[in-house]
């Protein structure tokens, strides 16, 4: 897999991405009293043809990151290469045409889609909005794309109310890649599905996957769901990416407290199975006012004996071992 | 599940539409409104006596009765000697016509500006939720005869003048109701998809702010009808002598103790079209489910 990493050229690149919202004193004269640090300096990298699976507790910035690059926030800085073109600052036409190569699946299948349109408008709506396109082929396109995503064609004329919310994901995923994209950005798609559809819909986003040719960033709030489906993981706390590795290096061997403490937080089947103590204590702290140096220490086990650098400085991005990045003192080889 | 051939009659809440609740309070308000309205429309053509000449020896005659002229008076006669029948079936067609127009104008203006300041907020929502505070913490009454005083009373002038009275209250609903949908997740995808401000609102808020709009507007046929009819009543309604009800019921208040048919009968005719109106905008928000 590492290999295919080398070859392979990347199709997303994030540089230093930010995304501050500002927030507003509630007076009538609106005063900026500080910033929602929602996406605090990330870098990232991938490849064409993988799954990138993004991990971190509600309220991290994996959302606002997701659609960060796919141009829906006015309040980034940074810089977002795809496919070797910057993308950050596109208006307009150019923008119109990025929206074919990039997609969203959205966690909520009950409020993404419009209740009053049947399902046949909402699939073609993309195609409509990029393409002319006949009357006759716009229902074959449709009907094709619901072939692939598992519908019965009689449900074209139905509206969302009348499914199921499995069945109302399968129509999201066909709205998504009704265009082609190249790069699909996965917000937490199954996270609000019973178990036993869960499995269903990742498998049928990995069949997609390899017959579209997609690119994923999938976006999940535990490690369960992306352990199925990435090749690489990157763990994000508090609009910082803490930890990035391929799959088997992080369950095999997680280098940062914060990703040690999520995989300890993954339920085992096995009931003999004697579990490490819950590593994870506290909540999040606010974006507003993040803490100072390491994000993560007010919850680390570690900050106490590994020294005052926690508390003053910010843990970069570094190799730790080949192909495995981690934020963290610990792992500090300068220090 | 059904077959398929049937699918479009068991769709949205999976009963047939003459079986949902609210269906009873439509089909009863379709019809008392239906009866107005060919009354009305009948009066364009014909009456059965001319509305605004009578004939003075036939003065008050009570409904049912035949005058001294010999001819008989379905509904009675007014002080003149006016065919009331006539005047009823005539003087629809300003109340009907003002409401219509009213409830149109407010139906159109609080939708557009609903979507405008629910879907941008910002400044404009700030504007323009300022704008409806002043207008409700004014007595618009005391305005409307200002404008009216101005520019006469033309049907138009009319309607325009109890739009701006009433249209705060339906773009309340419209407005909240824009904020809720726009914070729906299906604008952020069609926003992926790479549809524009414009479209976004043409083709996902405004089809699902109608409805709400519809349901609104019609609860406000009620209260413009007797709005125009209490502007009638004070003298302000469409200049004289083509009768509107409102103004009848003020031409035969002097009569009430005696003669109650004067006033009476255009009173119940405006309370059959307001409460026809108000059944079919109950029985719309029934079937559609809404607050």
């Amino acid at each position: 897999m590492s290999e295919q990493i080398l070859n392979a050229r990347p199709l997303l690149e994030v540089q230093d991405l930010k995304v501050y919202f500002p927030v507003y004193n509630k007076s009538l004269i609106r005063k900026k009293i500080g910033d929602v640090k929602a996406v605090d300096g990330v870098n990232l990298i991938i490849t064409k043809g993988q799954t990138f699976g993004l991990v971190g507790e509600s309220g991290c910035g994996k959302s606002t990151l997701g659609r960060a690059i796919l141009r829906l926030y006015n309040e980034t800085t940074g810089r977002i290469l795809f496919d070797g073109r910057d993308i950050t600052d596109l208006k307009g036409r150019e923008l119109l045409r990025l929206r074919r190569d990039m997609q969203l699946i959205f966690q909520d299948p009950y409020s993404s889609l419009d209740p009053r349109m049947t399902v046949f408008d909402i699939i073609s709506e993309p195609i409509k909005l990029h393409e002319k396109c006949g009357k006759e082929e716009l229902r074959k396109r449709v009907h094709e794309l619901m072939d692939v995503v598992g519908l019965p064609d009689s449900m074209m004329t139905r509206r969302p109310s009348e499914f199921s919310g499995g069945q109302r994901q399968r129509i999201g995923i066909a709205r998504a890649i009704a265009l082609k994209p190249k790069l699909v950005i996965c917000d937490e798609p199954v996270s609000a599905l019973d178990v036993s559809i869960q499995s269903q819909i990742l498998n049928l986003l990995a069949d997609l996957k390899k017959e579209y040719d997609l690119t994923y960033l999938f976006i999940a709030h535990g490690l369960a769901a992306v352990k199925h489906i990435s090749d690489d993981i990157g763990v994000m706390y508090l609009g910082r990416l803490v930890e990035v590795s391929p799959k088997s290096q992080l369950y095999r061997n997680p280098l940062h407290p914060y990703s040690q403490g999520l995989i300890s937080a993954v339920p085992e089947p096995d009931p003999d199975l004697k579990k490490e103590e819950n590593l994870l204590s506290g909540e999040v702290p606010s974006p507003i006012n993040p803490p100072s140096g390491c994000p993560f220490h007010p919850r680390c086990r570690f900050a106490a004996s590994c020294g005052q650098r926690c508390y003053t400085e910010r843990p970069e991005l570094r190799e730790a071992e080949p192909g495995h990045l981690v934020a963290c003192h610990l792992f500090d080889k300068e220090a | 599940m059904k077959t398929t051939k049937n699918d479009r009659r068991y769709r949205n809440g999976h009963l047939p539409w003459y079986r949902k609740k609210g269906v009873p309070r439509l089909i009863v308000g379709c019809i008392l409104v239906l009866i107005v309205v060919l009354m009305v429309g009948v009066s364009l053509f014909w009456t059965p006596h001319s509305p605004v000449s009578g004939n003075l020896a036939d003065r008050l005659v009570a409904p049912f009765h035949t005058g001294k002229s010999g001819t008989f008076y379905l509904l009675g006669t007014d002080p003149l000697g006016r065919d009331m029948t006539s005047r009823i079936m005539a003087g629809g067609q300003v109340s009907v016509l003002v409401a219509l127009l009213t409830v149109a104008l407010c139906a159109l203006l609080s939708t557009f500006l609903g979507v405008l300041s629910g879907y941008y907020r910002g400044w404009v929502d700030s504007v323009l939720s300022m704008i409806c505070e002043i207008n409700i913490s004014i007595p618009l009454f005391l305005i409307v005869i200002m404008i009216i005083a101005i520019f006469g009373s033309s049907v138009f002038v009319l309607a325009l003048c109890l739009a701006l009275n009433e249209w705060v209250s339906v773009f309340r609903q419209t407005r909240s109701k824009a904020i809720v949908q726009s914070n729906y997740e299906y604008v952020t995808a069609a926003r992926v998809m790479g549809a524009n401000n414009r479209k976004i609102i043409i083709h996902h808020l405004i089809p699902n702010i109608v409805p709400t709009t519809m349901v609104f507007s019609t609860l406000l046929v009620g209260s413009t009808i007797i709005a125009e009819s209490g502007l009638a009543y004070l003298g302000l309604g469409v200049s004289k002598p083509f009768p509107t009800w409102g103004r009848m019921i003020s031409e035969g208040q002097a009569y009430m103790n005696t003669e109650w048919w004067v006033s009476g009968i255009p009173a119940i005719c405006i309370a059959i079209l307001v409460l026809g109106v108000n059944l079919i905008g109950d029985g719309l928000r029934i079937i559609w489910r809404m607050e």
